[in-house]
């Protein structure tokens, strides 16, 4: 036996700099295969399963099973743009922002 | 992104972080120092099949050279630590229900292990340790003569 959870809650984290917003899941033990982006008006969801290896558990703290998170994206990104990548087990998405909410040096005329 | 919540490192993420938030009462309950070192500690499943245990640890973020493996008197202790790069510190954190900082865990082998056959390796941020039980206490099967 192990822990599962109905629709598991994986840890997030939101970043922002000048160019761009970051978010990053972590969600370790998976594959690509087995993480699912995608970007629908102005939600971004990612989900997925963690499957469970069998075995005896003698100790068991991992929580296995589907999970789910969704972000509201701001008016501001480009999201024509939004890339994904997969290491050490944390989804990264990238999502520029539009060029014209980017951060400009005024000049004087 | 909605409902934005500024980053507070002490504020955890519900049920699946209580151990890490109730760990870290107990720590900043008895440690008031201003240099608090985050902390963390991270899930781990072990198996057991006849000749071998296995260890599973879910270390998301961490490069696989930040950690170390070590077993001294049927005591294995996994240790190391998740980094934040500079550059990222300098962001805007808008939330974050992640956790930097060091970790250690440490495991008291009931099985007597074959030091010598114990293997680790690490992929998609698990870390994963087969410890191979010795030849005295494998299981057997003892044939009637």
């Amino acid at each position: 036996m192990y822990a599962d959870c109905k629709i598991c809650l994986p840890a997030a984290e939101i970043r922002e700099n000048e160019n761009a917003y970051t978010v990053l899941v972590e969600l370790p033990g998976s594959t690509r295969d087995d993480i699912k982006i995608w970007q629908e008006d102005s939600m971004l969801t990612i989900s997925g399963e963690k499957k469970a290896q069998a075995g005896n558990r003698v100790l068991n703290e991992r929580v296995f099973g589907k999970f789910q998170r969704a972000f509201r994206l701001p008016e501001n990104v480009d999201r024509e743009k939004i890339e994904a990548n997969y290491a050490d087990g944390v989804v990264t998405v990238e999502i520029p922002k539009l060029e014209k909410a980017k951060p400009k040096d005024i000049k004087i005329n | 992104m909605l409902s934005l919540i500024k980053r507070e490192p002490s504020y955890g993420w519900g049920l699946f972080n209580l151990r890490n938030e109730v760990d870290r009462m107990f720590r900043d309950f008895y440690d008031d120092s201003e240099a608090k070192e985050s902390f963390w500690m991270p899930s781990v499943d072990i198996t057991e099949d006849g000749d071998k245990l296995t260890l599973s640890a879910e270390l998301p973020g961490v490069k696989k050279e930040d950690v170390k493996i070590s077993l001294n008197n049927g005591i294995l202790t996994i240790e190391g630590e998740k980094k934040q790069a500079k550059e990222e510190k300098a962001e805007n954190s808008y939330r974050s229900e992640r956790y930097y900082g060091k970790f250690t865990r440490s495991f008291n082998l009931t099985s007597e292990i074959d030091a010598d056959k114990i293997k680790a390796d690490y992929d998609s941020g698990i870390l994963k340790i087969t410890l191979p039980k010795s030849e005295k206490v494998k299981p057997r099967q003892i044939t009637i003569n």
